[in-house]
């Protein structure tokens, strides 16, 4: 016989509670000088040794009460082998993580194998399934983010698919222990078997459990505690034995981050690959070749040496030839623990030249005195300093009256910089512009007549006007002394109204120039501006315009509104250095390749994402026939399965299965094939979109560190969580063996329990004076005689 | 100190005994007039009845004018009345000491002797004589009955000086004193009466066929009476050291019960056949009540 809860027995003690009570009972009494001692007498001498008998199997079933409840609460079961007939059948729910570091090649014992943590859990849960009784029922969840069940009803099929999955070598997100706990309970909170059990198999790495919140542990126990059913948590950790690896940090090197700039990539343009790279482990590693690919075509090898503990960067060129999507791919040409994060993969897209129309209101002869020389400039500075390709946006110049309707149909966007007036017929030009996905922009200027600007018709009349037009004005100075802005006192002395708010920048597209660094608009300062307010009567929806930019007297510096399919920027400066310094400052060129690209829609697409993070992207134009037919793309996912996945009316599509690390590629292809993902290069870059799916502190790398939780440090974790520990699942199987073969008698002795209280009430009543209840008159009657 | 009179007796209770008239049931031989019925018959004052006629019979009481109206001998028959003789027993064994919780804190044998009290106070008011005995295991005093005034103030001494206390036997008694009752009279017994009730029964039966009416008031306590005691206990015996008994008062209350009351119901059947009469008085009740209540109770039966 075996007790489930030894430590309960111990209560078994308790008896000891009506025996001392017993004794000290009977060391209690009061005299009483009696004198029908004749009446006494004969009665005692009747009773006597009845009442003792009796006495005494009172108190051996009270002592046998506490007895019998300990024992019931320690749930004993009986073990033979007429009681493994399997007929406890138990529902289980096995828990595995298949984060990045269960990829290690790290034995129980440190030393290093072929085959990964990862699959050493598949084999223990597979190990577990067998040995569940027969009529069982099972699930498999892979953790993560975004917990994936294996496909199958019976132990049996969970087991053929563990073996499937054990082979697998990519990993997923971060394990997410309290979604994968709550899925695996509400599985449990519907299965038909009373005993419940929840085992969660993993390498117990420290970083991911010791960051846990005492909350979400506390949270994860709360809700185990609150089911109907309470299942049993187990704990298998297949990790290495950390007590002989902890002194020692094993050794791994990671590919932590790829980073591309600049942001917009086009054909030609050179463009700076800087990779970090991370020595995890305590020994410096010397000649370490890196390769770097590009669309799986080696540009470049690198050797290098990294510093035990520390990290190193290499930097590369590349030079995109091919518009589209490209994937950066840089490669640790070294074994090592953990060979997943020896490879790291990153998505650019490069873009065609953008065509932009430089509308100019000041044309002067002069070098770098019209109105556009700096916005030239901005756009094409590769072409126009060094004669070079690799400029994202081509333009062109016009005075004000060259343009016409047919001037418009080859560009993305239209710059009307300083333009005095613009007659009606331009204006609706402009507006269907707009109104067919294009951008506007408008700077204004000395040379603009505001009073032209405001009789334009409204947004709301099929115009273009969002605002109010005042009069240009010099920004106040602080002091009465104003000098020159130019001057190296004039940044100190200009007022509120000649810098930028850089305090909460929601306007994203140059959100990013907000930060401090030699590329900020910290630096800027204006002297001159237009007053410009947004005028909420030439709207039709409030959401149609917003002021994006503000000076810092909350004066609106840019306002955006949107049109059709198109946007549209007001800028209240001139964009030469007539109004201020912006021209000069680093800060220009981003600040005007951002806004043309945010009213081009030509930003770059998101091709980061977290694990389980939905990926969203719009079709590149030109979309191919079939796919406007069909409306939909094929996924390929990291493990090469191929998904089909709808497009919307806009040519977006969604997509949500991205648990596992890896490339993502869409591809406008017709038939669904299944593509490896090193065959990447087959697919002609100008058709496919990829993004790459990272874990949430991919930066850090910390799913690469190789160190895990101390026996002590996860038996404090199990002992929080109310959960047993295992080193391997036959240790966990040999626990649950008896729990799960056994045949429990605890309801035989909560039955015997029942009976002892029965029958300890019925010897009491019986002990009890019969006449106890009778009224004192009875007695009195019976003394009397009166009554027998 | 006050005189034992005012001590035992309190203003209501003179006030209610004064009031009562204690009459012999049966006839009794006094030394001088009282209310009671006198064996004596003869000329007196008080006619009794007219009887037939026999040879022997003194001529000068025959009724000559009846035998005019009627043409047969009657002779006229007187009776006398006479004062009565009556002896008080108390008990005074160790059982009387018991004072249970609901008695007022009276023991028994102090309500024995409240009531023995009243009832020389009554007896002596209305001429009679009056005797007292005390006994435990025989008798410790003796006062031969007289009905003077003053002889109240001998009682009440005698009373007042009578301790409880040693064994009972009140067979050995009663036999003992048939020898110190010789007329006829009224003899009242104060007692537990504990002890074997066929016994007692007998003894009884035998000072009742020496021409003496016996009364019992069987003094109880509550505490006797409906065995109340929860929690274990050790019953010391009053009357003998050495008896001593520890048991669990609950579990043995049932069976004391019906102890109990099969010695209350021998003792009251064998009185009954005896024609003794059997009070049972509890101490938490006042004895002077309980004897107005028992005057009254004898009127209504005569």
């Amino acid at each position: 016989m075996t007790l489930l809860n030894g430590l309960l027995a111990f209560g078994a003690a308790a008896f000891t509670i009506p025996l001392i009570i017993h004794l000290l009972h009977r060391s209690r009494y009061q005299t009483i000088e009696w004198g029908a001692m004749h009446l006494l007498q004969s009665s005692r001498n009747l009773n006597s040794r009845r009442l003792q008998w009796q006495q005494i199997l009172l108190l051996l079933l009270r002592c046998a009460l506490p007895v019998l409840l300990a024992i019931a609460m320690a749930r004993p079961l009986l073990q033979s082998s007429f009681s493994a007939d399997g007929q406890y059948a138990l529902s289980i729910a096995i828990l595995l993580d298949d984060s990045m570091s269960m990829f290690a090649t790290i034995q129980k014992e440190g030393s290093v194998s072929n085959s990964t943590i990862f699959s050493a859990a598949c084999q223990s849960a597979a190990d577990i399934l067998t040995e569940l009784p027969s009529g069982s029922n099972a699930i498999v969840l892979l953790g993560g983010s975004t917990p994936e069940a294996l496909s199958g009803q019976v132990p049996e099929e969970l087991v053929l698919k563990l073996k499937e999955v054990g082979d697998r070598t990519l990993p997923a997100g971060e394990f997410g222990w309290e979604v994968s706990v709550r899925s695996s309970l509400q599985w449990l909170a519907s299965s038909p078997h009373p005993r419940r059990q929840l085992v969660l198999i993993s390498d117990f790495q420290k970083h991911e459990w010791s960051n846990l919140m005492d909350r979400e542990i506390s949270d994860v126990t709360e809700r185990i505690a609150s089911q109907t059913v309470c299942p049993r948590l187990s704990f298998v950790n297949v990790g290495p034995a950390s007590e002989s690896l902890a002194s020692s940090r094993l050794s791994n090197l990671s590919v932590n981050s790829i980073d591309v700039s600049p942001n917009l990539l086009a054909v030609a343009r050179e463009t700076f690959i800087s990779v970090t790279l991370e020595n995890h482990g305590a020994a410096r590693c010397d000649s370490i070749l890196v390769a770097i690919f590009v669309d799986e075509l080696e540009i470049e090898r690198q050797e290098i040496s990294i510093a035990a503990a520390s990290t190193a960067m290499i930097r590369s060129r590349w030079s995109p030839k091919l518009v589209g999507d490209h994937l950066i791919r840089v490669q640790i040409l070294r074994d090592d623990n953990l060979m997943t994060d020896n490879s790291f993969s990153t998505a650019v897209v490069v873009q065609e030249p953008i065509s932009i129309l430089l509308v100019d209101g000041d044309r002067r002869s002069e070098a770098m005195q019209s109105e556009t020389d700096f916005l030239r400039l901005a756009l094409s500075p590769f072409s126009l300093l060094t004669g070079e390709k690799g400029d994202v946006f081509n333009s062109r110049t016009i005075q004000q009256h060259e343009l016409s309707e047919s001037h418009l149909t080859n560009y993305r966007a239209v710059c009307l910089c300083n333009v005095g007036e613009v007659n009606d017929a331009q204006q609706k030009w402009l507006r269907d512009f707009v109104e067919r996905g294009n951008g506007l922009m408008v700077f204004m200027g000395d040379k603009v007549r505001t009073e032209q600007y405001q009789s334009w018709p409204t947004l709301a009349n099929s115009g273009l006007r969002i605002a109010n037009f005042g009069t240009r004005t010099k920004v106040q100075a602080i002091s009465a002394e104003s000098p020159e802005w130019k001057s190296s006192l004039g940044d100190d002395i200009l007022g509120a109204g000649g810098r930028i708010k850089m305090q909460q920048i929601e306007f994203s597209p140059i959100r990013e120039l907000s930060s401090a660094s030699v590329a900020s608009l910290a630096s800027v300062r204006f002297d001159h501006r237009t007053t410009i307010t947004l005028d909420p009567m030439s709207l039709t929806n409030a959401s149609d315009a917003s002021v994006a930019m503000r000076f810092e007297d909350d004066q609106a510096w840019i306002l955006e509104s949107k049109i059709g399919k198109g946007r549209c920027l007001w800028i209240s400066t001139a964009c030469d250095d007539d109004d201020s310094n912006l021209p000069t400052r680093s800060v220009y060129v981003p600040l005007i390749q951002k806004l043309t690209a945010f009213v081009c829609n030509a930003i770059p697409p998101e091709t980061s994402l977290l694990a389980s993070e939905v990926w969203t992207r719009r079709m590149r134009e030109p979309i191919p026939k079939a796919i406007q037919e069909k409306k939909e793309v094929h996924i390929t996912k990291p493990d090469g399965k191929v998904v089909n996945v709808e497009l919307d009316d806009d040519q977006i599509f969604r997509f949500g299965e991205t648990r596992l690390l890896g490339t993502y590629v869409a591809r406008p292809i017709e038939s669904p094939k299944i593509v490896s993902p090193k065959s990447i290069e087959q697919v002609p870059a100008k058709d496919s979109m990829v993004a790459c799916v990272k874990t949430k502190d991919w930066r850090s790398a910390r799913e690469s560190q190789l160190n895990y939780l101390s026996s002590e440090e996860l038996a404090l974790l199990a002992a929080s969580c109310n959960a047993t520990v295992s080193a391997s699942s036959r240790e966990l199987l040999n626990l649950s063996h008896t729990d799960w073969h056994g045949r429990e008698i605890w309801t035989w002795v909560w039955a015997a329990l029942v009976f002892c209280f029965l029958a300890e009430m019925a010897l009491e009543q019986s002990l009890s004076p019969r006449l106890k209840s009778r009224t004192a008159a009875t007695s009195r009657q019976v003394a009397q005689g009166t009554v027998a | 100190m006050k005189a034992p009179l005012l001590r035992w007796l309190s203003a209501p209770d003179l006030s209610r005994v004064s009031q009562l008239q204690l009459l012999a049931k049966t006839v009794v031989e006094g030394v001088s007039g009282g209310l009671h019925r006198s064996h004596h018959v003869g000329s007196s004052i008080e006619f009794k009845e007219h009887c037939p006629y026999v040879p022997g019979d003194e001529t000068r009481s025959i009724d000559w004018k009846l035998f005019g109206k009627t043409d047969r001998l009657y002779i006229r028959q007187y009776e006398d009345e006479t004062n009565l003789y009556c002896t008080i027993v108390i008990d005074q064994s160790g059982s009387m000491r018991y004072s249970g919780s609901r008695s007022n804190g009276l023991s028994k044998h102090e309500f024995a002797v409240r009531l023995a009290a009243c009832l020389s106070y009554l007896l002596v008011n209305q001429q009679d004589a009056v005797g007292l005995a005390t006994f435990d295991s025989k008798i410790r005093t003796y006062i031969p009955p007289r009905s003077r005034p003053n002889h109240l103030q001998v009682l009440f001494e005698a009373m007042a000086n009578s301790k409880p206390g040693n064994e009972t036997d009140l067979c050995v008694v009663l036999q003992s004193l048939l020898s110190q009752c010789k007329q006829r009279g009224l003899v009242f017994i104060i007692s537990d009466c504990f002890g074997d009730a066929q016994a007692i029964v007998k003894s009884l039966a035998l000072l009742r066929s020496n021409h003496q009416e016996v009364v019992v008031f069987q003094i109880w306590d509550d505490d006797e009476i409906d065995f109340p005691f929860q929690s274990r206990t050790m019953f010391r015996s009053l009357e003998m050291d050495s008896d001593q008994v520890m048991v669990d008062p609950t579990r043995l209350r049932s069976a004391y019960l019906e102890n109990l009351g099969e010695f209350r119901r021998s003792l009251q059947q064998g009185c009954r056949q005896n024609r003794v009469d059997l009070v049972s008085v509890c101490t938490s009740e006042s004895y002077s009540l309980v004897l107005s209540n028992y005057i009254a109770t004898r009127r209504n039966r005569a």
